[in-house]
């Protein structure tokens, strides 16, 4: 046979395996408002950046007349390619090839790529669209998805991970992406769950619908699984290449450095902030008060938005931010918070990137089922992740800072480098209200006006105690600072600690209260 | 800039009435109800296979109440304190759902009823249970 032949032959064979599962299952996935595997890869990665692996892996089922049948590339598509210029490696199980099932040579080329991001140190994206373990294959497809997330972990904290959930993705299935950073979701697509409705119909007699258990809008929300909420897989792949811009390609990198660029005039920092503490507004509005372009990235938007967290831009580097949102529930630390800021103050440590924290909260949320939930042990991952963190790490205190909630906000007392505070910051154990009410109990309640001296004695623990000013005086507030100048201050800040270098003593790993 | 104001609510914290939002989940969150160890309710959907009490007999913590089938696993049931059995609410072979009231005790000493008497208020949060998330009864 000739070379010419032989390619010949070699393009007939590629153009067999790209339909796919063919055009029926096709024409079903897209009945389904989904794309297929291979349109995702092209949507998402910059224009011919992808290179196929594994084109012509043949699955390994012997058994139940499987080896009789067809699935091209074994329903997975895996390879390299380009986001904004920014190498990354990912994969994308096909739903149109047995349902995307996982059996052994699809775990093995999903592994194989994982390896070779590893090895390269770029970001791997996985896109996750399979109806479960290939139960033909029985324990090799259980064997695959724990090879999975053997190298989930082991890449955790070298590498970004992001999973990309456009379709089911249940039972075992689900631990890969959340082992994973970054969790995309889009609504009435995402399906998560480790049981399904039929199970628990069975056992408990419960009836929901997928939707209602796991779908986007739900792990957004409530659980707190997912990171990003999107209308349209178009969307949801806007919002990965966004985050690919913000984060490094591996944990010895920096992200990618922009052009450094002004804020928006229409963000006037000191019009924002009601000068009143028990006044709401939008923290966010603070936070592209002082980013490079107003630009701020918000990751979880959708999920315990009493905190805030996300990406910006100062001089064109990327920044975390990780903020109070007076807004909701007046900005208090809860469970839900306290987990999501500890797990972003993580990734940016990690991945070199400096954090900026603004404060305004009064504290934690009391409550039975707070206490109940473990808010202990969640409220103390946050503690542990400041106190861990080597990045650059800068605290503004806008308004209210009491009791422990000013102490987990990247006080000094865990070692921020550098703590500014608003002229109408007041740190405290806790609100002038309650204060009084607990110092002056015997003059309250002896006087012959009680509501009056309450007043009185309120007014006197304000003027002394509700400012920064105590707290300066004893250096755990570094400089008090027009709020007109915060990213003046912020920016300065940032070039001082570019050379901050932090020793930490030769451990394994700390045992972050879990 | 976002300058539309929503409607904002009173959170009072520490003596503090702070103007902000309530999240959806903070308005879910359950009242707490102290346990009444009197009501022996089902913690989990199934068939009640044996009862192994009668009304007006007297229990204790090593008594084992009735058997229930759930899960593929015949769970027996004790009782968590000692008392006299005021009532059975369950036949055998009976199907129940979870938080169903199967049993109720009477504690000695706590007069001629249970001092802890089922309140109409912690029956209808037992019934709230069922739908954590505020989903329509099947």
């Amino acid at each position: 046979m000739s070379l010419k032949r032989k390619t010949r032959e070699l393009v007939e064979r590629r153009e067999q395996v790209l339909l796919g599962g063919g055009e029926t299952a096709v024409k079903k996935q897209q009945a389904m408002g989904k794309m297929t595997a291979r349109e995702r890869i092209i949507a998402l990665l910059d224009d011919d950046s992808f290179q196929e692996y594994d084109l012509f892996a043949q699955h390994e089922g012997r058994d139940f007349d499987m080896d009789k049948k067809e699935l091209p590339g074994d329903g997975v598509i895996t390879g390299t390619g380009k986001i904004y210029g920014s190498p990354v490696c990912i994969f994308a199980q096909d739903f149109t090839v047995a349902g995307g099932s996982l059996g052994l040579m699809h775990a093995r080329k999903i592994t194989k790529i994982m390896d070779h991001a590893l090895k390269l140190k770029v970001p791997l994206i996985g896109i996750n669209d399979s109806g479960g373990a290939r139960v033909q294959e029985g324990v090799n497809s259980l064997a695959g998805y724990g090879e999975i997330f053997y190298r989930n972990t082991l890449a955790s904290g070298v590498i970004p991970q992001i999973s990309v959930i456009l379709g089911p993705c249940a039972g075992g299935a689900v631990y890969s992406p959340a082992l994973t950073d970054f969790v995309f979701v889009v609504d009435k697509i995402s399906k998560m769950f480790i049981t399904g409705p039929e199970v628990i119909k069975t056992v408990l007699g419960e009836d929901i619908s997928m939707e209602d258990l796991g779908g986007a809008r739900i792990h957004s929300t409530i659980t707190g699984n997912a990171h990003f909420f999107a209308q349209s897989e178009a969307e949801c792949f806007e919002q990965i290449k966004s985050l690919i811009s913000y984060i490094p390609w591996n944990n010895s990198q920096r992200a990618k450095r922009l052009r450094p660029r002004n804020t928006k005039n229409i963000y006037k920092i000191d019009e924002i902030v009601p000068v009143d503490p028990k006044q709401p507004y939008d923290i966010r509005n603070v936070i592209r008060a002082v980013s490079d372009s107003s630009e701020f990235f918000e990751i979880q938007e959708l999920f315990a938005p009493n905190i805030v967290i996300g990406y910006g831009r100062m001089n064109g580097q990327t920044v975390g931010f990780i903020a109070n949102q007076p807004m909701y529930l007046a900005g208090v630390l809860d469970v839900d918070s306290s987990d999501k800021a500890a797990r972003f103050v993580r990734f940016c440590d990690a991945f070199n990137i400096p954090m900026i924290t603004l404060v305004d909260l009064p504290g934690y949320l009391p409550g039975v089922d707070q206490e109940y939930a473990g808010v202990i042990r969640h409220g103390a991952k946050l503690l542990y992740a400041y106190s861990e963190a080597t990045v650059p790490r800068i605290t503004v205190i806008l308004r209210k800072a009491y009791g422990g909630g000013y102490i987990a906000m990247n006080s000094r007392h865990l070692n921020a480098d550098i703590v500014f505070a608003w002229p109408s910051a007041e740190i405290a154990v806790m609100g002038p209200e309650g204060a009084a009410n607990i110092i002056f109990k015997k003059e309250i309640s002896t006087a012959e006006d009680p509501d009056k001296m309450r007043k009185l004695k309120i007014k006197e623990y304000k003027d002394k105690f509700a400012n920064p000013y105590v707290a300066a005086a004893k250096g755990y507030v570094d400089a008090v600072i027009e709020p007109s100048e915060t990213r003046k201050y912020l920016l300065y800040s940032l070039e001082v600690l570019e050379t901050k270098d932090v020793p930490r003593p030769q451990r394994k790993h700390g045992c972050i209260p879990m | 800039m976002d300058t539309k104001t929503p409607d904002f609510d009173i959170f009072s914290y520490e003596g503090t009435d702070y103007k902000t939002l309530l999240t959806k989940k903070f308005l879910a969150h359950k009242k707490y109800e102290p346990e009444d160890p009197s009501r022996i309710i089902a913690q989990i959907p199934g068939t009640i296979v044996k009862i192994m009490v009668k009304e007006g007999q007297s229990v204790n913590p090593a008594k084992c109440l009735f058997i229930i089938d759930a899960m593929k696993m015949r769970n027996k049931v004790h009782a968590s304190v000692t008392g006299i059995v005021r009532k059975i609410h369950i036949q055998e072979g009976q199907i129940v759902s979870k938080n169903d009231l199967l049993l109720e005790l009477e504690e000695p000493g706590s007069g001629k009823k249970s001092k802890k008497k089922p309140k109409p208020e912690s029956r209808k949060n037992t019934a709230t249970r069922k739908k954590p998330f505020g989903k329509k009864k099947k």
